[in-house]
């Protein structure tokens, strides 16, 4: 359902961030995308979310090919795509419920669906009680959990996670972890880059490593290194 | 688009204006200013034209007809001449009454004239009208050109002064027009370009979730309309104000110069002021969104 085919990235000035890089990823699938900072991880993600095009090579996602969809089209395929990143990126002015709302209403989705669908996704991730906090008064955990009931919103087929337990302490961290496997479980495919080796080697999954821009080794059975 | 879409277009923008309510105001005060001015020059040129024109309207060509012209020909010439390109009207005018309108000229002192009536030195001669004034070179050199037409004279030179004077000031108002327009689009971009700024977190989250690019787009086109419509709108109340008292100053004071009408002049000019400031601050936002909507 997702495809890399000898994807390659080179920037405009010169750096080569990703070489001839091969995957494809079923649905449902949790992969764990691992490597140095700087290997190319963030490129892989950017591509899939049509932010960069390749330098050559082919991304496809069900049948699409990403690199070549007019600029019309792009806002389609994010819709079928939820983004959670390392920063959480809420807006602070707005309230917990009004963040994961947001999502919906730039969409255009109706009011009765989003006074439906928040406060189902609120529970979802265990923030029901605070949908009246800002982002301020929440800790960093709960921030990222707000943060992904807002990636969830538009119910994508696919999760993409950018270091997502990069700003959390280890216990957070595995609250996050296992609220993504919780979604992995209801037939989510979820890709999260990370260089968090503990929690890849104490949760099991897919495990595909990226060094200076190549892919160098994609192991079903998982483990950050052996 | 849904209902609740576009409310919530309105919403978003005005609920930035206010947030921005000093930069708003000074922003629409410039546009305001630019507009007074626009619309002052567009209104100066506009009445000099029509002054041009009811001058232009009283040129008159007067062409001599040489002396042992038969009638049969002088009736041929009258078909002749009008219909000359240009020409709106002629008039044949017969020594006989050439001497009378001398002799009227002359007033008291008619009694010169004694005696010519026998021996009437003066030429028959047609007196031509243009329709327009850049006409009048063209069409007497055409009627130089006909057989048993002797002399032609004109006002050459207040002709060409004339012609010369309404297209300088063509030129000159398409260049402030171009000018000011330009100022004022950058006026208003900078100011939606802060609002951008402001908002450039959600723009990010929205092009995230998948929100389309006019999605994002129209809260700011609006604002940018809204603060043009606003300019426009003051300025032509100005304008309104000072050319209403003019036009009726000038109706009394000097009835013989003509001014352009109110309705329908001036509320076509504010129209166009009105549509330049949607326009203005449509392209004025497109150009401050660019950058932050390529994610």
């Amino acid at each position: 359902m997702l495809t890399f085919d000898s994807v390659s990235k080179t920037y405009k000035n010169q750096v080569c961030a990703l070489d001839n890089v091969s995957f494809t990823i079923e649905r449902g699938e949790f992969v764990y995308l691992v490597g140095p900072s700087g290997a190319g991880k963030s490129t892989i993600l950017r591509l899939l979310t049509a932010e960069e095009k390749p330098t050559s090579g082919q991304i496809i996602i069900e049948n699409q090919v990403v690199n070549r969809l007019r600029r019309s089209r792009v806002a389609a395929l994010r819709r079928r795509l939820g983004v959670v990143f390392q920063d959480f990126r809420l807006l602070p002015q707005k309230t917990v419920y009004e963040n994961v709302a947001f999502a919906m209403q730039v969409v255009e989705a109706s009011g009765t669906a989003i006074r439906d669908r928040v406060p189902l996704l609120l529970e979802l991730v265990g923030l029901k009680d605070r949908h009246e906090s800002y982002p301020n008064q929440l800790s960093g955990g709960e921030q990222q959990r707000v943060a992904l009931a807002r990636a969830l919103a538009n119910d994508p087929g696919i999760l993409i996670c950018d270091e997502p337990t990069g700003n959390l302490d280890p216990a957070t961290s595995w609250e996050i972890m296992r609220l993504l496997s919780l979604v992995n479980e209801r037939g989510m495919t979820i890709i999260m880059a990370t260089h968090d080796s503990e929690m890849v080697n104490r949760m099991k999954h897919r495990v595909i490593v990226i060094e200076n821009g190549k892919k160098v080794r994609d192991r079903m059975e998982g483990g950050y290194l052996n | 688009m849904r209902p609740h879409t576009i409310a919530y277009y309105f919403k978003e923008a005005i609920h930035d204006m206010r947030q921005n309510g000093a930069m708003m105001f000074a922003s629409v005060g410039i546009t305001l200013v630019m507009f007074i001015i626009l619309g002052f020059f567009l209104l100066v040129t506009a009445n000099l034209d029509y002054m041009a024109k009811d001058v232009e309207g009283k040129l008159e060509i007067t062409a001599y007809v040489s002396d042992q012209t038969s009638e049969e020909r002088i009736a041929g010439l009258t078909q002749e001449i009008s219909q000359l390109p240009g020409v709106k009207s002629v008039q044949f005018i017969s020594n006989t009454e050439a001497l009378q309108r001398l002799g009227e000229r002359l007033g008291s002192r008619k009694d010169l004239l004694a005696g010519y009536e026998k021996d009437n030195p003066l030429r028959h001669s047609f007196e031509v009208f243009s329709s327009s004034g850049e006409q009048v070179v063209g069409i007497a050199e055409r009627l130089q050109k006909l057989e048993g037409i002797a002399d032609v004279s004109y006002g050459r030179e207040e002709v060409e002064k004339l012609i010369r004077m309404t297209q300088a000031l063509r030129i000159g108002m398409v260049l402030l027009v171009a000018g000011l327009s330009v100022a004022t689009l950058f006026v208003l971009m900078n100011t939606i370009r802060l609002t951008v700024y402001a908002r450039r977190q959600e723009i990010q989250i929205m092009k995230f979730v998948g929100a389309s690019d006019w999605f994002i787009r129209w809260p700011f086109l609006l604002q940018g309309m809204l603060l043009g419509i606003l300019g426009a709108l003051v300025a032509g109340g100005v304008l309104f104000l000072i050319y209403f008292n003019l036009h009726n100053y000038v109706a009394v004071e000097i009835p013989f110069l003509p001014l352009l009408p109110i309705t329908p002049y001036l509320i076509q000019l504010i129209r166009n002021l009105v549509l330049g400031g949607i326009a203005i601050g449509f392209f004025g936002s497109m150009m401050s969104l660019g950058r932050y909507l390529n994610v």
